[in-house]
């Protein structure tokens, strides 16, 4: 190839600038693909942990309407006679390092059946919501697990 | 004319042309690497949720079930004034921070 050296001359440091700005472009999408593998990084991460979180106040609501659960089969007079209005337990607290949950347990029924909601909530603004229904007419009593509102 | 000049030149190109591929290399091998701890730690924490639901199924299923996670100091929650006492059980994926799931198993 024959270069025009005449025209290379009159404009000197056309190539650099040239090379410059290649340089600045592949320059530009390296820096632009590295931040968005961050970004997805650390929502993958930030998902994670709602995920944890989740899982940890759901297993709490099970265990805990499990606990009342097996208190009402034994003896369904434990907690007074029950009716449609309810009973309201105290809110209860668990606390443990970082992690803390409010525990809320609502009791209703006749003298058919009980029903028993645990609510587990985070101060992150999670919650979970088990529920148990009672049988109480059947020998041994059934219970029927649902999750959600 | 200094004889030898393009030499040298290419000697350069070569040596930053090999550190660009050796960098290449490196980043290639450490990703190779983080998949497969990825894939490590998929099936150690698959295993520690695994554990953790069958001690809920047992607690669920045997009154007598003894859990064998860490025990908390005993508790109570007050419904209607009545306490229904539990003890709470502590479970830990190891080496990982923040994996903490906690157990309610009512006493007495």
């Amino acid at each position: 190839m024959k270069v025009d050296r005449a025209a290379v001359k009159k404009r000197s440091g056309a190539a650099l600038i040239a090379t410059v700005l290649i340089g600045f472009i592949v320059l530009s999408l390296l820096s632009a693909t590295v931040i968005s593998i961050t970004w997805k990084t650390l929502r993958v991460e930030s998902w994670q942990t709602e995920q944890i979180e989740k899982i940890r106040l759901d297993y709490l609501a099970r265990t805990a309407a499990k606990a009342v659960t097996d208190k009402l089969t034994a003896d369904p007079d434990y907690f007074g006679t029950l009716n449609r209005n309810g009973f309201v337990s105290v809110p209860k607290t668990i606390t443990d390092g970082a992690f803390s949950a409010t525990l809320d347990i609502t009791i209703k029924g006749d003298d058919q059946r009980a029903s028993v909601v645990a609510k587990a909530s985070s101060a992150k603004g999670g919650s979970a919501v088990v529920r148990t229904t009672i049988d109480l007419t059947t020998d041994p009593k059934t219970v029927t697990w649902s999750s959600g509102n | 004319m200094r004889r030898g000049g393009i030499f040298v030149e290419v000697a350069v190109s070569i040596l930053l042309f090999s550190v660009g591929i050796l960098a290449l290399t490196g980043t290639l091998f450490y990703g190779v690497k983080m998949v497969a701890e990825s894939r490590e730690e998929t099936v150690k924490e698959q295993e520690y949720r695994n554990l953790v639901e069958k001690e809920i199924l047992s607690i669920i299923r045997e009154p007598s079930y003894d859990p064998s996670g860490t025990p908390l100091p005993d508790d109570e929650m007050i419904i209607n004034t009545k306490p229904v006492p539990f003890t709470l059980y502590k479970y830990k994926q190891e080496d990982r921070t923040d994996t903490e799931i906690y157990l309610i198993k009512g006493g007495n």
